[in-house]
């Protein structure tokens, strides 16, 4: 048995100690009346759609509730159909063969252009654009989605660890810089922070004084040649402390900064088979940033 | 019992709390290390359950949702309770008397090591440990992939294993 098994069985046989000091007589568990109206209300919706089989020979319980909601969605869009085509007064029904002129072998099939027709049934559905990944390191980043997908990224660019902390992603644009960072927790300030949402999760903002630099960095070679951090969120996602810091060369312009904010803004969470388990993805809307 | 609980029938409601109250608890505290707050996940996990239990259509499964709905709210509590940076000054030791001795990992290392996780690692742990589900299962759960959770559970273990090993 490995000394991995064997430190799982002894924590497991620890946890389960632990759990039990929350052991104790429960009175009552309060439930709020219009919840259990609620659900009283959804009674006759259950009864109607939970009819199930008993769980046998370990197949799982059947229940005929698709069924049901699947034929009446097929009733409901033909009930629809059948009454917007009545309210037009359309004959539903087949059309007269005289109106039907005989097909010709000239026009069987339609062309290429009428398939694609944005109007016509046939028209491609508009696809989510794929994240491009971090920016390049030369100029041009095209316009489009991007994402931070830690540090095992497929080029592996933008990677750096120094002292426990690592610098994975630094992106500039003329006089400003994002720069995101893995932090340990409890190595930074709450000192004048504000409570925000990034990314779709909670987390702090603060400014930050542009002559001091945050004590977690350890060396200047985390910054952009002379840039001072001006702002700070820190964010906790499944665990993993980041901290995204807008960074300024003096005499930054707002535009700049407007648009480092809107970058930072547009950043959304993304589950993923990743180290961390998520990717943050981004909009960059010019072609200004790189990551060189 | 559990159509029955679902459709609002008080007494089927009842016996399923009997059943997996205690489950629900003990998750709820390996997450918060605090008995109130455990209770107060519970409540809240109750007050969810009762509207969702209808959905619930393979009775063997409604102990790890359950205790999965506990665990989140388990989760919220502790991390609010992080963020207000509370420090708590424990008047009693962290040994307990009735705590076998002889136990390989002690209990107050345990508890240290663990209050030095986040909430989110904690619940992990909980639902690997004390619940007994697996990856795939927390990972369903939690709408995550099984993948992804395997390596996280890995990585906590990895670093509860330093720290308990090197006390």
């Amino acid at each position: 048995m490995s000394d991995q098994v064997k430190f799982e069985m002894r924590l497991e046989a620890a946890v389960n100690v632990l759990a039990t000091k929350a052991d104790g007589p429960v009175d009552s568990v309060r439930i709020a009346s219009s919840a259990i109206n609620a659900s009283r209300n959804a009674g006759w919706w259950t009864r109607l759609t939970s009819i199930e089989q008993p769980q046998a020979d370990g197949l799982p319980g059947l229940s005929i509730r698709p069924l049901l909601v699947t034929m009446l969605a097929i009733v409901a869009i033909g009930s629809v159909t059948f009454g917007i085509s009545w309210l037009r007064g359309t004959n539903v029904g087949p059309p007269p063969s005289t109106a039907t002129p005989t097909p010709s072998p000239t026009d069987s099939a339609p062309t290429p252009s009428d398939s694609k027709s944005p109007l016509g049934p046939g028209s491609p559905q508009p696809r989510p654009e794929v994240a491009k990944g971090w920016p390049n390191t030369g100029p041009w980043n095209p316009p489009g989605v991007y994402s931070w997908d830690g540090p095992r990224s497929a080029t592996g660019r933008g990677f750096r660890c120094a002292g426990g902390f690592c610098v994975i992603g630094i992106m500039h644009k003329s006089d400003v810089g994002i720069h995101l960072d893995v932090v340990p927790e409890g190595t930074f300030s709450d000192d004048g922070a504000t409570p925000v949402t990034v990314a779709g999760h909670d987390g702090s903002y603060r400014q930050i004084d542009g002559r001091a630099r945050p004590p977690m960095l350890h060396s200047n070679m985390t910054w952009l040649p002379g840039h001072s951090p001006r702002e700070e969120w820190i964010v906790d996602i499944e665990g993993t402390t980041i901290a995204i810091r807008l960074t300024a060369r003096p005499g930054a312009s707002e535009a700049d900064l407007a648009d480092a904010h809107a970058i930072i803004e547009s950043m959304r969470y993304e589950p993923r088979d990743n180290d961390f388990g998520f990717r943050l993805v981004f909009t960059l809307t010019n072609d200004d940033w790189s990551s060189g | 019992m559990l159509a029955r609980a679902a459709a609002g029938d008080e007494l089927a409601f009842a016996r399923l709390v009997a059943a997996h109250h205690a489950d629900m608890r003990r998750v709820a505290y390996v997450i918060c290390h605090d008995v109130g707050m455990a209770e107060d996940a519970c409540q809240q996990a109750w007050q969810i359950s009762v509207t969702k239990l209808s959905g619930i259509r393979e009775p063997a499964r409604v102990r790890s949702w359950l205790v999965a709905v506990a665990a989140n709210e388990a989760r919220k509590i502790a991390q609010r309770q992080r963020r207000r940076n509370v420090i708590e000054a424990r008047v009693r030791p962290l040994s307990d008397s009735r705590i076998d001795e002889s136990h390989v990992i002690d209990q107050a290392d345990l508890a240290r090591a663990l209050a030095r996780l986040n909430p989110d690692d904690r619940m992990l742990i909980a639902l690997r440990y004390y619940a007994d589900l697996d990856s795939t299962q927390i990972a369903g759960l939690r709408g995550r992939s099984a993948s992804g959770t395997r390596a996280r559970l890995a990585r906590i273990l990895d670093r509860l294993r330093k720290e308990l090993e090197d006390v």
